[in-house]
This record gives C-alpha cells, structure tokens and sequence, in this order.
C-alpha cells in the first residue's frame, strides 16, 4: 500500500493532492497484473478504468494508426474515464508483462462528489497533462467533425 | 567647382557607398532589435534550457550505454531480421500498430516484446507525429554486433 502511494505522489496528476487526499485515491486503486499484449483499453469502447503504470511497456494507439509508447513508471493511461460517459481515445497494449494501478470511473466518480476538493484538483491538472496528447487527439477530431 | 568637381573626385560614388553602409547598419541593428526577445527568452528560461542540454546529454549516454550493455541473442537478432523484411514492405515512416498486427499475423515469436526492444535500442525511433522510422545504422550495428558475439 505504502509502495503504491508513492508511486501515485510520484505522477504529475496526483503529485498536489495531500497525503490524506492520496490515501483516498490508493483506496480505490487496485494493484493489477497486466501479461504481454493484453489490452487494457479499446479505442472507441466505453472508458470504465483509469490506470497508472508501476511497470512494464505499453503502446497507446489513436486513429490513422497514430501510436506511442508508455515505459515509465507513473505514466497514466486511459484518461477518458475521468471524463463521465466517454469512450476511449485510444487502444492500450501492454508490449511486455507488467503492473498497473487499476480504478473504475465509477469508484472515481463517487470520490469526487463526496470530495470536490480531490475532483477540483484532478481535473485542473488532468487539463494541463492531456495538452500532451494534444496532436493525437486533435486528428481523431477533425475527423469526427 | 560645385557638381563637377563632386563627380572629378568620385563624389556621388562615395556619398552612395557612405550611404549604403548606414542603412545596412540601420538595418542589421533594426533585425538585432527584433530577436531581441528571443535572447532575453532564452535568458529568462536559462534553467530550462540548461535542463534540456543536461536531459539530452543523459539521453545519448543511456543510448550509448544501451548498445554497449545490448546482448544479440538469437531471438533478437532473427526478429530483427524477419521486422526488417516486414518494414521494408510499409511506407516510411510507418505505422507502430499496423507493424505490431502484420507481425503478429505472421506468426513472429513474441512481437510485443521485440517492438519493446527495437524501441529500448531506437532501432524503431518516433517521428513525432505518432509515426515510426527504421533506423537502417542501428539495424547494420546489431548484425555486425551479433556476428562479433
């Protein structure tokens, strides 16, 4: 548990939040094994779990078969779920076994309505991370406008 | 006297170069003042800056070190081979995913793996807009490299 918090202290989404706020977000984290090409997320699929990467190697694919690679430790992926009723904005698969921290949107949802504070937090930085994404996310909307 | 003697000592020529030299001077100052800003940028981010020299420095030591540390082992060097193949028959550069489904349809032995590799070793550098390239130097290096082992 302990490791696992400071994993969530060490991301740039979690890094603000206060000890008490993080103890939180590790409760309704799960610890979960991913094995060699598993998918966690599906583009265009219904965005149920949010993950932080311990470790292991994963390759994030958009639309016009756009892709990157996740290897750090702490990286975030299937950011849609802290979005409500969203889908996927890319196909996660782990390129090697690995370990993520695993929360449903549900679990997440229910948080933020009891501790606005965590949700005021999370989703201001979340806005500044996903800029990053930014080149890959604008092509999937061009062309859905 | 007056104009004529203006044009005996070469007069309009000189008062046109005097002239020229001023205004280039003029102008290479005006441009000066102009990126001025991108040098007090620069000033002002020197941290910055400074980070991004010291990152890009540990990158190519990691590189460097990366290849040194890098054992060919037969898996490697014959996925190595077999992508090579499959890469040379997609567009340059290409596409991370279609690669991963071509290679898995094929039957290749763990691609997953071997992409993660590739990747580890920039044999499969990013081109920065989600696309890849081949790095043919790299793909040579391994070759030689697992013949040496």
């Amino acid at each position: 548990m302990e490791d696992e918090k400071q994993v969530l202290k060490s991301t740039d989404l979690f890094k603000d939040l206060e000890p008490v706020e993080l103890e939180k977000i590790a409760a309704i984290m799960q610890l979960t094994r991913v094995h060699e090409g598993e998918i966690l997320t599906d583009r265009k699929q219904p965005a149920y779990f949010f993950y932080v990467v311990i470790s292991g190697n994963y390759m994030l694919a958009f639309e016009e078969d756009r892709a990157f690679t996740v290897h750090e430790e702490g990286e975030c992926l299937g950011w849609a779920t802290l979005a409500a009723s969203s889908t996927y904005t890319a196909t996660t698969v782990a390129l090697t076994d690995g370990e993520v921290l695993c929360m449903s949107g549900q679990d997440f949802l229910e948080l933020i309505q009891i501790n606005s504070a965590i949700g005021e937090k999370l989703m201001a930085k979340s806005c500044k991370l996903l800029e990053k994404r930014l080149p890959f996310a604008k092509v999937s909307e061009t062309n859905n406008s | 006297m007056g104009f004529d003697a203006i044009t005996n000592q070469n007069g309009w020529a000189m008062a046109l170069v005097g002239v020229s030299i001023v205004f280039s001077g003029l102008l290479i100052l005006s441009l000066s003042i102009a990126q001025l800003h991108k040098i007090l940028d620069i000033w002002e981010k020197k941290g910055d800056v400074y980070k991004k020299i010291v990152e890009k420095r540990e990158q190519k030591a990691k590189k460097v070190q990366a290849y040194k540390d890098l054992t060919v082992t037969e898996w490697l060097e014959i996925s190595v081979k077999q992508f090579n193949i499959l890469v040379q028959a997609m567009d340059d550069p290409f596409a991370l995913p279609v690669l991963l489904d071509v290679a898995q349809k094929r039957g290749l032995h763990r691609p997953h793996s071997a992409l993660t590799e590739f990747l580890k070793i920039e044999l499969i550098i990013p081109d920065g807009n989600g696309y890849y390239r081949w790095d043919k130097r790299v793909f040579r290096n391994i070759l030689k490299k697992g013949e040496g082992q």
